[in-house]
């Protein structure tokens, strides 16, 4: 819990917030941060904001509801926004206010939340580029400065941009609200075939440990040959992947010794509680109706 | 080259998530089938690993960087199946928790990524190591599937945003196409590396791998992935034949910004050349198909050979 670079910024995000404490090993010191749900009365256990999954440790009520319900929420909404046309500018402001207010009671940084989705503009950004030659009569002078932007063009990059943005924020929420043990429990309950389940389980449970390990790998290479480019760049990064994968095989093959001494038999065992309640009947209401809304108007 | 939501129209991303699911549910029994418990456990760290690995950016020309992506360097360390599998959850990660590709387009994305990808590195792969033994052509063969698999699946990623009506093909696939043989090389470099490394530490690993008969396999998936394309291709100019809902409704929205001029320049019908010249997205249409049929076939006969190389061995 302590490896994290403190970060100081931000000391006004909802959910979030500072008060005097410490790290094992660590002088006291403050910085902004959750408190795990979970955790009970201990003060010092606690995530830190600096990535997504801390956020999914918020008490809330968007974070009590269900996973199921706020995957297919989330699926039916995303269903909505993509077989409507072009977002008119209502639709837009529909969606925007909808997915700020659950942003907002689920106490995330909304603000965090806007940048990280903001991720999918560069890819979408690039088509919705090219998206304009497409349309009738369309022509892309030089970013439309040098003559007329052609009308259907601008509208078919605002639709795709809009969608894109939009569709990341909706999974980006449920992403952010919802614990990755209860996420995975949940696909497993929607009948994802089980294999599957257990592969995108390790993934969440082991990218960390491997993450921290190429990191260390990435570090060693930097501090021996802080001049490294080009070719010579790229076949070190071919042995540090190269090495990666040595490690991980060995720990594949201690974890699932570990796996069997305790009892495995090829099934996981996973956290299948709780029931689609009146609460997670409201949210996938919300979000049917939200869908029918962009969709059909 | 994770297509988000809302880029891509029901016609290309419902054939996608139901042709990627069939081919995924079929890869989860044979896996089911051919494995132990064991190598499942191994698999599940293996997914890790690709995931982990993905953090590799590696430096691209002009200061831009690229994202390792694996597809190749899996299919060549795991199998056709399992890569195929790890490559998926992989993918379907990225789209639920970090909103990288979307829920739609998730089909579309794992048809590319998590299945052209290591079935065209496992095919180059494995013609090319039947050419000879050597080491330099095991590395080789390495970098030419690792490339291949990266430019096949942003070709086909591009073909899909055509089929979509988002962009032109010629000027889609040019983009698409060129960025990813650029950082297809980087791609295959770091795949070349991590072959190399494994020759060099573990070598039973990898001919563990390369003894997994799952060549026969890919032809089938070929010839499915084939019906696929025709079939999507088809309903695509089915649909285009009728316009549709959406695109009246752009035309109709679209008026109301014909007459917007931003800057009225000296040269008001400079087009930029080739782009949107019709006779040359035409010749690019044609190379792209050349191109897919191509990895497609050889994809195929690979898959024939292999598996008369069988018959014969028993």
């Amino acid at each position: 819990m302590s490896q994290q670079p403190h970060s100081h910024d931000d000391p006004g995000v909802p959910g979030v917030h500072r008060e005097a404490h410490r790290h094992a090993g660590q002088p006291t010191h403050r910085h902004p941060h959750h408190h795990r749900a979970d955790s009970g009365p201990a003060p010092h256990e606690h995530a830190h904001p600096t990535n997504l999954e801390s956020l999914t440790y918020i008490v809330s009520p968007v974070h009590a509801l269900d996973a199921r319900a706020k995957i297919v929420g989330a699926t039916v909404l995303i269903l909505g926004v993509v077989l409507t046309p072009p977002l008119r500018l209502a639709e837009a402001l529909l969606l925007a206010a909808l997915l700020a207010a659950v942003a907002a009671s689920a106490r995330l940084p909304l603000r965090r939340l806007v940048t990280r989705s903001a991720a999918v503009l560069p890819f979408a950004g690039t088509i919705a580029l090219l998206a304009p030659l497409g349309t009738d009569g369309g022509s892309w002078n030089i970013g439309g400065l040098t003559s007329a932007w052609t009308g259907g063009g601008l509208v078919v990059t605002w639709g795709i941009l809009s969608k894109a943005w939009i569709s990341a924020f909706c999974m980006l929420l449920v992403a952010a609200s919802t614990r990755r043990s209860d996420l995975l429990g949940a696909l497993r309950r929607l009948k994802v075939p089980e294999v599957f389940v257990m592969l995108l389980s390790f993934i969440t449970r082991y990218v960390g440990v491997l993450g921290e390990q190429l990191r260390s790998l990435r570090t060693a290479m930097v501090s021996r040959a802080p001049a490294l480019r080009g070719r010579a760049l790229l076949r070190s990064l071919g042995s540090i992947a190269g090495n990666l994968f040595v490690r991980s095989y060995e720990r594949g093959e201690r974890i699932h010794a570990a796996m069997v001494s305790r009892g495995y038999t090829g099934t996981l065992p996973m956290a299948s509680r709780g029931r689609i309640g009146p609460a997670d009947i409201l949210f996938m209401a919300m979000a049917a109706l939200s869908a029918f809304a962009v969709a059909l108007y | 080259m994770h297509i988000p939501d809302g880029m891509l129209e029901a016609r290309t991303w419902i054939p996608a998530w139901i042709g990627s699911a069939g081919v995924l549910a079929y890869g989860a029994r044979r896996v089911r089938a051919m494995l132990s418990d064991g190598t499942i456990v191994m698999m599940a760290v293996m997914a890790a690993l690709i995931f982990a690995l993905q953090m590799l950016n590696f430096p691209v020309a002009g200061g831009t960087s690229g994202p390792f992506a694996g597809g190749a360097a899996a299919a060549i360390v795991l199998g056709l199946w399992p890569a195929m599998l790890v490559m998926a959850a992989v993918v379907a990660i990225q789209a639920l928790l970090f909103a990288d590709g979307g829920i739609t387009a998730l089909g579309a994305n794992l048809f590319t990524m998590a299945i052209l990808g290591p079935l065209v590195g496992r095919a180059i792969y494995v013609a090319l190591r039947r050419v000879s033994g050597s080491r330099g052509m095991q590395l080789a063969a390495s970098f030419a599937a690792a490339w291949g698999a990266c430019v096949a699946a942003a070709l086909v990623a591009a073909v899909l945003l055509w089929l979509s009506g988002r962009a032109p093909l010629g000027a889609v696939t040019a983009a698409m196409g060129l960025w990813h043989a650029l950082i297809g090389i980087g791609e295959g470099a770091i795949t070349a590396g991590l072959v190399g490394y494994l020759l060099a530490v573990r070598p039973d690993l990898l001919a563990d791998a390369e003894r997994k008969p799952d060549a026969a396999v890919a032809r089938k998936v070929a010839i499915g992935l084939a019906v696929i394309a025709l079939v999507a291709a088809g309903a695509s100019f089915l649909a285009s034949s009728h316009p549709d809902g959406l695109e009246y409704a752009y035309e109709q929205v679209g008026s109301a910004f014909e007459s917007m001029t931003l800057l009225e320049g000296p040269m008001p019908d400079y087009v930029i050349p080739g782009i949107a010249n019709e006779t040359l997205a035409g010749v690019l249409a044609g190379i792209v198909g050349v191109v897919v049929t191509g990895v497609l076939a050889y994809a195929g006969l690979t898959g024939l050979r292999c598996r008369r190389a069988e018959d014969r061995q028993r």
